[in-house]
């Protein structure tokens, strides 16, 4: 079968109007239009089939403010590498704020810890700091990464 | 720009003085070609892709790029064809960065007969290649000639018809293979 028949449109259109018997004759002949109309009765099948399936398309406004918001991005990289900044720069302070307090109230918090638990406390001393601080950094450091996934989502 | 004209968008053009910007669409417009184009285009991808979810995140991406993109001079049925031709580009891009088989295969197993007809078809339409699948689609169930493929597709009107004819043959080679006989007229 050759790709040469010149009216393969013109039948493929027909069936779909409805057919003459011009077409019907030449399909009786010509083995690339019937293979033509035979794959448009299959598209035509299988778009109808899942006809009743009802999406639930995305919200239109979710995508207009997604566009928005690569537009502002594109249109004005300065502002949003200082909005970028600013908010690693809040992120630091959200590190680096509780190490400070730590750091500052470290003898105040093992005392109180040692009065809520007695003398069992006495583990939480210069020389087991290193255990704490590893869960204090990775506590942070966890905050950190939910805190970038919900601002992201947002 | 577009325009909403009796509840239909109308793109008339760039936005006066504004030179070779175009002003954004608002969510009205968005809502309204969304509103008319959004579900055949979604059926068109839910085809192509074999999912739904995965037709869905195609569906955005397509409208979002439609958002983005410089937009032509286009009356609706330019902006419909303008449309599947975005949706047509990213969904054949999408299928390039995948591994054969990975999409649709999160589909739930069909339950009654059309369903399971459907899936069978659809099994036989994914072995087709993107753009072949593409090509069928849209000459066959959108309705489209070989002018609107070439500049939906990039290609040549003459290569249309050629590759419009391998992807038939190719259908029709399945079908007799999984016992669809061509109708003898």
């Amino acid at each position: 079968m050759k790709n040469s028949c010149k009216r393969t449109d013109e039948i493929v259109t027909s069936m779909r109007i409805g057919i003459t018997p011009d077409a019907d004759s030449h399909l009786a002949e010509c083995e690339e239009c019937r293979a033509a109309v035979s794959a448009g009765d299959w598209m035509r099948q299988f778009s109808n089939l899942g006809r009743e399936e009802v999406p639930v398309l995305p919200d239109p406004r979710r995508i207009w403010l997604m566009a928005e918001w690569q537009r502002r991005q594109r249109s004005s990289p300065g502002r949003m590498r200082l909005i970028d900044c600013l908010q690693w720069a809040a992120y630091g302070i959200a590190a680096v704020a509780p190490a400070i307090w730590f750091t500052f109230r470290w003898p105040q918090l093992v005392q109180w810890v040692s009065t809520l638990r007695g003398g069992e406390a006495a583990w939480i001393s210069a020389g087991s700091s290193p255990v704490l601080w590893t869960a204090v950094a990775l506590g942070g450091i966890t905050t950190l990464v939910t805190l970038q996934l919900v601002f992201a989502e947002e | 720009m577009m325009m909403l004209e009796n509840g239909v968008i109308v793109a008339t053009g760039v936005l006066p003085g504004v030179s070779g910007a175009r002003r954004p669409l608002t969510i009205a417009e968005l809502e309204s070609c969304y509103a008319l184009h959004a579900r055949p285009l979604w059926a068109y991808l839910r085809r192509m892709s074999g999912s739904a979810v995965e037709a869905d995140d195609l569906l955005q991406k397509s409208f979002l790029r439609l958002l983005e993109a410089p937009l032509p001079t286009l009356d609706e049925a330019g902006l419909r064809r303008y449309l599947y031709r975005i949706a047509t580009n990213i969904s054949i891009d999408s299928f390039r960065s995948m591994r054969e088989g990975e999409m649709a295969r999160a589909e739930q197993l069909p339950v009654d007969s059309s369903a399971i007809l459907r899936a069978d078809m659809q099994r036989m339409f994914e072995r087709l290649k993107p753009r072949e699948r593409a090509l069928l689609w849209l000459a066959h169930v959108e309705g489209y000639d070989h002018q609107d493929l070439a500049s939906m597709l990039g290609v040549g009107a003459k290569s249309v018809r050629v590759l419009l004819f391998r992807a038939r043959k190719k259908l029709q080679q399945m079908m007799e293979r999984d016992g669809r006989k061509v109708p003898k007229r």
